[in-house]
């Protein structure tokens, strides 16, 4: 990916505006840690959160206000009454709200069979900082072309009006 | 008394293809899953250990893991900018992640197919790559492994056109490639360049790997695990097999069947002096996007 398109930097905007929130949750503190999001905010990303675990308070509160993008890791992420893994979170919240969701696991195998829900997967590849960004931007990409696909059909049907209107005038 | 470490399997649903089921009369074998399976006269009698190596080796690699990724957090320390998708060679702290890469690599290898590459590559994941990038980083990863038996400053050429990129089951190709780019660097002969091209065909690449290297002996099967061609070498046997298990299970994820298409691994040897050849490893039908 070269320098950030469009998508990309209106996703920027729209995070500062505080119209986009991004949340992670993992256990391992290995993996998104401190040094992930510091980069990724420099980076022009502000409004990424970073949680271990998946409590009912918060997952309750994402029923309610979802953030735009969720990223989940699969083991030990979210309270067993909710669900059993992050994969099964990932099914719940599809169902119930309009967040993106993405999972990330060091073991495909758990992801097999599991992608009907998911929106978009990270693979198990080690991440610095930098590739952290280099996802970032691919999934704010995703994220901004999928939800404008609505508006931007819209605009071309009104466009296409216009101008067989324009011609039959 | 009962062997407690083995269960037996009434439904198996490890794989797709079913190798027991067409196996000869009152043969007993193991797929490469590890199964036992015994055919009694149709009815396939199936066991496995209570902890499978698969079992283990999936565990051991969630432990090892997070060290890897600690590892490469301490590389970030000494360069903020290091990625995993490039090895910068001048920079120790990506030769750190390149090698903490290689690791990660023999450990997934250890594990085995059916741990890792069991799924479709789903429309949108990280699992898409510019084969140039994957070449280039895989060559000098292996680079980075030296001692008096591997080549060093080998004159190697890669002729990939960027605009060619894996969008389907890029792990396995990364893996295959890896195979190919350390053996290039365990077997050449220094003396010699080495070339790395593709041939493309409508959406589908050959992927080849030229080298000069010793001749390989009448009768060898270089596929076959286990076997090996010099003693004296780094391999043991393995890698070439691993490719073939690679190369199979593509095959069978992406429901690709055996009829010409499919992607295999193709060597052909050409003698340019005495106990001296030109290798050239294929990987040929690579899905492109």
């Amino acid at each position: 990916m070269g320098k950030p398109g469009f998508l990309i930097k209106f996703g920027k905007f729209l995070m500062a505006k505080g119209a986009l929130r991004v949340v992670i949750a993992d256990d391992e503190d290995a993996y998104f840690n401190e040094r992930m999001i510091g980069s990724a905010k420099l980076a022009g990303f502000p409004g990424i959160e970073r949680i271990d675990f998946v409590t009912h308070d918060i997952f309750q509160s994402w029923l309610k206000d979802s953030p735009e993008i969720i990223i989940l890791d699969v083991m030990n992420v979210v309270d067993e009454e909710i669900a059993k893994d992050g994969i099964e979170l990932a099914r719940t919240l599809k169902a119930n709200t309009n967040s993106m969701l993405i999972v990330t696991s060091a073991h495909e195998q758990q992801l097999k069979n599991s992608l009907a829900h998911i929106d978009y997967f990270i693979e198990n590849r080690k991440l610095t900082s930098s590739d952290f960004i280099y996802e970032l931007n691919k999934i704010m990409d995703h994220y901004i072309n999928v939800k404008s696909k609505f508006y931007k059909n819209v605009s071309l049907k009104i466009g296409m009006k216009l101008a067989s209107g324009a011609a039959s005038a | 008394m009962a062997d407690t470490r083995r269960i037996k399997i009434r439904e198996c649903t490890i794989c797709q293809r079913k190798v027991c089921e067409q196996s000869a009369n009152k043969v007993l074998d193991f797929c490469q899953f590890g199964v036992a399976y015994f055919n009694d006269d149709g009815n396939i009698i199936r066991s496995r250990e209570r902890v499978t190596k698969f079992d283990i080796a999936a565990n051991l690699r969630h432990e090892l893991n997070r060290v890897l990724q600690y590892i490469i957090n301490q590389a970030e320390e000494i360069d903020p900018d290091v990625s995993t998708r490039f090895i910068n060679l001048n920079s120790a702290a990506s030769r750190l992640v390149g090698a903490t890469i290689i690791l990660d690599q023999f450990i997934e290898m250890m594990c085995g197919v059916h741990q890792f590459h069991q799924i479709h590559t789903p429309q949108h994941s990280n699992d898409k790559r510019k084969l140039t990038d994957i070449v280039h980083k895989q060559m000098e990863m292996y680079s980075l492994i030296q001692n008096t038996r591997r080549a060093r400053d080998l004159n190697y050429q890669i002729d990939v056109p960027r605009t060619i990129n894996i969008v389907n089951q890029a792990s396995k190709i990364e893996y295959l490639t890896a195979i190919f780019c350390d053996n290039i660097w365990k077997y050449a002969d220094p003396e010699y360049p080495v070339k790395i091209f593709v041939t493309k065909r409508d959406e589908l690449v050959d992927l080849s790997f030229i080298n000069t290297g010793k001749a390989i002996p009448e009768g060898a099967d270089i596929f076959v695990e286990g076997e090996q061609i010099d003693r004296k070498s780094e391999g043991f046997g393995y890698g070439l097999a691993w490719a073939q298990v690679l190369a199979y299970q593509y095959n069978d994820d992406l429901g690709i069947i055996e009829t010409g298409g499919e992607l295999k691994i193709e060597h052909e040897e050409s003698e340019i002096q005495s106990g001296k050849c030109n290798h050239k490893f294929t990987i040929r039908n690579i899905a492109i996007g």
